[in-house]
């Protein structure tokens, strides 16, 4: 009984140790590029400063009630699961609308959420670059209602490795653990 | 006399036999009748009703619920009030090829024996300008305007959106 105990064991550390060989590192993906923007401090914010760290950006507006508290808060989920692991994560969000949201009205938003994401203004021209760069959507949208306008948008966040290169994008209504092998895959690559 | 004893204590027997049958018989017809009581509803019920808390810097937040139609015909839920904003709108969250679009919808049906899902990342109901703070716990009175059941006021619970995530 023992023996055969002893032969499965080997079995399963044998193909857990196969499995974990397999897995393929991230591809640089060919979207995204530097940029220059003002933080919700209102100080000039430079993507470069974040060199060395994994990224999260996220493209978002304040008067979105749904799928952007929604992803940040999942975000968040990612922070307190991952604890210490996460000191070298960081997350920025990215206004689509310059037109209210304000650096004053960011500070406050970005305040909520306790890992500390960075907001990021900008004018409508300096934003599209951003879009653009990235290859996201992002539309303004007369709905007719008391709304005002609402926005079409990529929700997709995007993972950046230490190099400030794209390499994977985060659907966010897959799972938090998700999120996290994604990261621990590009922390791999540090060994 | 030995006889005329049995058939006594016989008839007794009968006697508290047909009660015990009797208080039996009572009792099934009592629970059955509670049962059906507890599995009929004529109504339209609204489950976990509740309401993300309004993040600062923002004038928007979003209503949950599950709608469910008791009543014997269909019926359509044509639109919400409440005075923690100046106007609610029902909306409606889709996702295409990675892109999310929000809706407005000028109603939503609740057919007779179906239930209707207000939750993140689908159908929600959308305050917009705020007026009020909301409190974690706080309930919110709101009501939901039908077409044929008419008014139906519920209580949102104030929620930190940051805690559906926390399993």
């Amino acid at each position: 009984m023992k023996k055969v105990t002893y032969i499965i064991l080997t079995i399963l550390v044998a193909i857990s140790v196969s499995c974990k060989s397999k897995s393929k590192p991230l591809e640089v993906l060919e979207i995204g590029s530097n940029f220059t923007l003002t933080d919700h401090n209102g100080n000039d914010f430079e993507l470069t400063q974040l060199q060395g760290k994994i990224v999260f950006i996220f493209f978002g507006y304040t008067h979105c009630p749904d799928a952007c508290p929604t992803t940040l808060s999942k975000i968040g989920a990612f922070y307190k699961k991952m604890g210490a692991d996460a000191d070298d994560v960081a997350t920025l969000f990215i206004s689509i609308d310059p037109k209210r949201d304000t650096i004053d009205k960011l500070k406050k938003y970005m305040g909520y959420f306790e890992y500390g994401p960075i907001g990021l203004v900008g004018t409508q021209k300096e934003i599209t670059a951003v879009t653009n760069s990235y290859k996201i959507i992002a539309q303004k949208r007369m709905e007719g209602g008391k709304s005002g306008y609402l926005m079409d948008h990529s929700t997709s966040i995007f993972i950046l490795g230490r190099q400030g290169k794209v390499r994977q994008l985060f659907n966010p209504l897959e799972n938090v653990s998700t999120l996290i092998s994604i990261v621990q895959l590009l922390k791999e690559e540090d060994n | 006399m030995k006889s005329l004893n049995n058939i006594t204590r016989t008839s007794k027997l009968l006697n508290v036999n047909k009660l015990f049958s009797l208080i039996a018989m009572l009792s099934i017809m009592l629970f059955a009748s509670a049962c059906e009581k507890k599995s009929t509803h004529t109504d339209i019920m609204v489950v976990k009703p509740w309401i993300s808390e309004i993040i600062p810097g923002s004038t928007v937040t979003a209503g949950y619920m599950q709608i469910m139609n008791h009543t014997d015909k269909d019926d359509v839920l044509t639109g919400v009030k409440a005075d923690i904003s100046k106007f609610v709108e029902i909306h409606e969250m889709s996702q295409v090829d990675g892109v999310m679009r929000m809706r407005r919808l000028d109603s939503v049906p609740v057919a007779q024996g179906k239930s209707v899902e207000f939750k993140t990342g689908g159908m929600h109901i959308m305050f917009i300008e705020t007026t009020k703070e909301l409190k974690i716990g706080e309930k919110v009175p709101v009501t939901l305007v039908f077409q044929n059941r008419g008014d139906l006021a519920v209580e949102l619970e104030v929620k930190s959106i940051k805690s559906i995530h926390e399993h």
